[in-house]
């Protein structure tokens, strides 16, 4: 994680997988994981949209100060997209750090054989 | 500690409270091994922005942690018996879940964290739950959480229900 975009790779299979995050910002940072629900095409794009979503906690990181690292497991499914999002807020100016580059998203490979 | 069982003051007291105060909670304490296999759903109406707690199910009462009977309130399956409040935590955080648990976070519930609350009606249990609507439903914003936490006429409890709003 960095300041203002998360870091990761370009392709996340299916399966269990291990998710190790690194805090390489200079302000605390977090990740929550979720499946974006039907519907939801970009978390960007729903995160500024003034409609709300539910969803479950799927998985996440406590809150990383600069240099911490968090790890956790997750089963993925295939061809399912996951939304990053850290819902911390600056306590600067109370915004949302998923509104300033702490939001992504990716979908799932096929896991092979 | 426990409360006296089906009396009517606190009934009455309970009921008053609700959408003004439940500091009168504040006093409860609960066994270590209470049942908080709960299972049941928030759901948000993307219209009107109001979280609806539904479809309860699970035990409520000192069971052991397989859920055996061995207290006086543990139904095995179904609505729990004689709930007298659902209250909908916000801002509900996995930090504050790992230090004590959600259990511990409903005991320590105060007036000015419980948003919404449920009530029993009818009388001695398994009677209508009603919906509890969001004061400031406009105020819903990404990365608010919330999670329920139930009351029966002896213990507070946990639920497991948690939800995100993105």
């Amino acid at each position: 994680m960095l300041d203002d975009h998360y870091e990761f790779l370009s392709r996340v299979p299916s399966g269990r997988v291990v998710f190790v995050v690194y805090n390489a910002g200079h302000s605390l940072h977090g990740l929550d994981l979720f499946p974006l629900p039907p519907g939801v095409v970009s978390i960007v794009a729903q995160l500024r949209g003034s409609q709300r979503h539910i969803v479950a906690p799927y998985a996440g990181t406590v809150p990383l100060l600069p240099g911490q690292q968090g790890t956790f497991a997750v089963d993925l499914q295939p061809g399912t997209t996951y939304a990053m999002v850290s819902f911390i807020r600056d306590p600067s100016d109370g915004s949302s750090q998923a509104l300033k580059g702490l939001a992504a998203q990716f979908t799932t490979t096929a896991r092979r054989p | 500690m426990t409360r006296p069982r089906g009396t009517d003051a606190w009934r009455v007291a309970t009921k008053a409270a609700v959408g003004t105060s439940v500091a009168v909670l504040l006093a409860l304490s609960s066994p270590a091994a209470a049942c908080t296999a709960f299972k049941g759903s928030l759901t948000l109406d993307a219209a009107t922005s109001t979280l609806t707690v539904s479809g309860f199910a699970g035990n409520m009462g000192d069971c052991d942690p397989a859920g055996s009977k061995v207290g006086y309130s543990c139904p095995v399956a179904g609505l729990p018996d004689e709930i007298y409040d659902v209250e909908l935590l916000p801002k509900f955080g996995s930090a504050a879940y790992e230090t004590g648990g959600l259990h511990h976070e409903c005991m320590a519930t105060s007036p000015h964290r419980t948003i919404g609350q449920v009530v029993v009606e009818g009388g001695e249990g398994k009677g209508a739950y009603g919906p509890p609507v969001l004061p400031g439903q406009a105020n819903i914003d990404p990365g608010d959480s919330y999670a329920l936490c139930i009351y029966d006429d002896y213990y507070v409890s946990g639920n497991e229900i948690r939800v995100t709003i993105i």
